[in-house]
């Protein structure tokens, strides 16, 4: 009995491996081409959730790829997350981070989550030998 | 002359206090493509079925649903034999208890939240102080105010009863050697943490059974969706339709009461005052604190989740600004769930539906929610709304009463 329940759960846990399980998981690619640029120029950042369309109430994570003025990835970037609802005046209901760099010019962030509908703003800040810079990214959920 | 002046009285008794009695709502407009879109996310419809607990290895096993079943109704997990589980959640009142803080070994300090569709949400408590729906369930054996009992004596009642033991060790393996009392040393009282939260594991996967049912207002939703009137029983009144469209726009209720559960999970402070004679609550504030200290939190050890991913509690926003701040309830069944608000302020909906029209100044942190200048008959037609949102659990009957 407890064999075949201990089956039953390795089965399960093979079945579906934890998508956010960071060695395991395959992460969305951004498309360079849907680069946008940062506020003071210094930037082009493209980006992919995890979760798309991205819906309220769910936990996922972004890939945002940065790359310098010239088309070059940057690497060694300090990415933080900032945002909220301009109309409601309140923040994001998490505390997401950049936690790991993928390569490429490729930031891993996790811990994105919106809890409710309407405009929502979220901003990069990207800090890194080219300067600081930011970019807004309006969403509509 | 006089018949138009008669006629011009009326009409402003009517729009004044007493509106709501006069002022019935007209057939509606057609629903918008928005409106019919934040329809359909509110319906039971989009709910998904019940994601597996990857921290409760037996959350989806019938023999464990069966044994959480017994043990949640069993008084003998208390310390005077006379408190479970189900004394403050009462399958009656939609598991809450109908007082305004729950009562077990003494008075509380919160109202007891209901436990229906609880298994969706990452926090636990109004504060959140706990991630997981089992480790929710040590919370209330141990507090001296509630069951009070002993990691060791709610050990000792599974041990000594025939039924008890065997449906524990299928599930668990052997019970561990009971120590005797205060003398246990540390690896036999780590054995017998994890046989107390074994138990809690089988009490939160009953509770994973306790599922909202259709309500009139899903009904009147799954009818939007099809081409002609197929649905049975799925009209709303005009009253009831135009209480939706509120709460969907105006009266903005669906910022924060969304999804097919009617709750964003999330903490919010909406200025609701202490209960009388209480210092004000210091509500997510701690309760992030709390979960993060917690002994039983998906970080720990007690967790059968090999990936710990714990991406709510890695990525989990503190700080004072958090103070005062208190989970969203549910929406659904609140005809048996009163009263409401976190130490049961509130004791009826149209005393809450008041409470969010003003939106006063909070006397601790900032009230999210902004007055709303909403009219009497206004909040008839929201409450009437509310109301739609009743229904029977979705769950077998034979789970609501005592095995």
């Amino acid at each position: 009995m407890n064999a075949l329940l201990a089956l039953l759960l390795l089965a399960l846990s093979a079945a579906q491996p934890s998508a956010s399980t960071f060695a395991e998981a395959v992460w969305p690619t951004p498309d360079p081409a849907s680069a946008q640029t940062t506020r003071l120029g210094r930037y082009r950042i493209s980006y992919a959730p995890s979760l798309q369309p991205i819906e309220i109430n769910r936990i996922h994570a972004w890939v945002a790829q940065v790359m310098d003025a010239d088309g070059n990835p940057v690497a060694g970037a300090t990415i933080s997350i900032t945002g909220g609802m301009p109309d409601h005046d309140h923040g994001l209901p998490t505390a997401p981070r950049a936690t790991a760099y993928l390569g490429e010019g490729r930031y891993l962030i996790e811990g994105m989550r919106f809890h409710m509908g309407g405009a929502w703003e979220v901003v990069l800040n990207v800090k890194s030998g080219a300067g600081d810079d930011a970019l807004s990214i309006p969403l509509d959920l | 002359m006089g018949k138009d002046l008669i006629g011009l009285i009326v009409l402003l008794l009517a729009l004044a206090g007493g509106g709501a009695v006069y002022l019935k709502a007209p057939p509606p407009a057609p629903w918008s493509d928005a409106e019919r879109k934040a329809i359909q996310s509110l319906s039971l419809a989009t709910l998904p079925s019940l994601p597996s607990d990857p921290s409760n290895a037996v959350s989806d096993h019938p023999a464990a649903q069966r044994f959480g079943h017994s043990l949640f109704f069993d008084a003998r997990l208390s310390a005077n034999g006379a408190v479970s589980c189900a004394t403050c959640h009462q399958p009656a009142l939609r598991f809450t208890d109908g007082l305004p803080r729950a009562v077990g070994l003494a008075v509380g300090t919160f109202n007891t939240m209901s436990l229906v569709g609880a298994a969706y949400s990452p926090w636990f408590f109004w504060n959140g102080r706990q991630d997981s729906l089992w480790g929710q369930a040590t919370s209330p054996l141990e507090s001296p105010i509630e069951q009070g009992v002993s990691r060791a004596e709610a050990t000792r009642l599974i041990a000594g009863d025939p039924s008890y033991r065997a449906a524990y060790e299928a599930l668990f393996g052997p019970l561990p050697p009971l120590p005797s009392e205060a003398s246990g040393t540390e690896q036999e009282e780590a054995a017998v943490t994890r046989a107390f939260v074994n138990i809690a594991k089988a009490i939160a996967a009953y509770e994973r059974l306790l599922l909202p049912g259709e309500t009139r207002f899903d009904r009147y939703a799954a009818s939007l969706r099809q081409d002609g009137p197929t649905v049975p029983d799925a009209q709303l009144t005009h009253q009831e339709a135009a209480g939706l469209r509120l709460f969907i726009g105006k009266a903005q209720c669906i910022n924060c009461h969304n999804g097919p559960l009617l709750t964003n999970h999330e903490f919010h402070n909406t200025g609701v005052l202490p209960a009388i004679g209480a210092l004000p609550d210091k509500g997510r504030a701690e309760g992030a604190r709390l979960v993060l200290d917690d002994p039983f939190n998906c970080f720990s050890a007690h967790s059968d989740d090999a990936a710990k991913d714990c991406a709510e509690l890695r990525f989990m926003r503190t700080g004072d600004d958090l103070v005062a701040a208190q989970k969203t309830p549910s929406l659904r069944n609140l005809k048996g769930t009163a009263p409401y608000m976190h130490a049961g302020q509130i004791g009826t909906l149209a005393e809450a539906l008041d409470h969010y029209n003003r939106a006063q100044d909070a006397i601790v942190g900032h009230n999210e929610a902004k007055p709303l200048g909403l009219l009497p008959y206004e909040l008839k037609r929201l409450e009437a709304f509310l109301n739609t949102l009743d229904g029977p659990l979705a769950t077998a009957p034979e789970w609501l009463a005592p095995p």
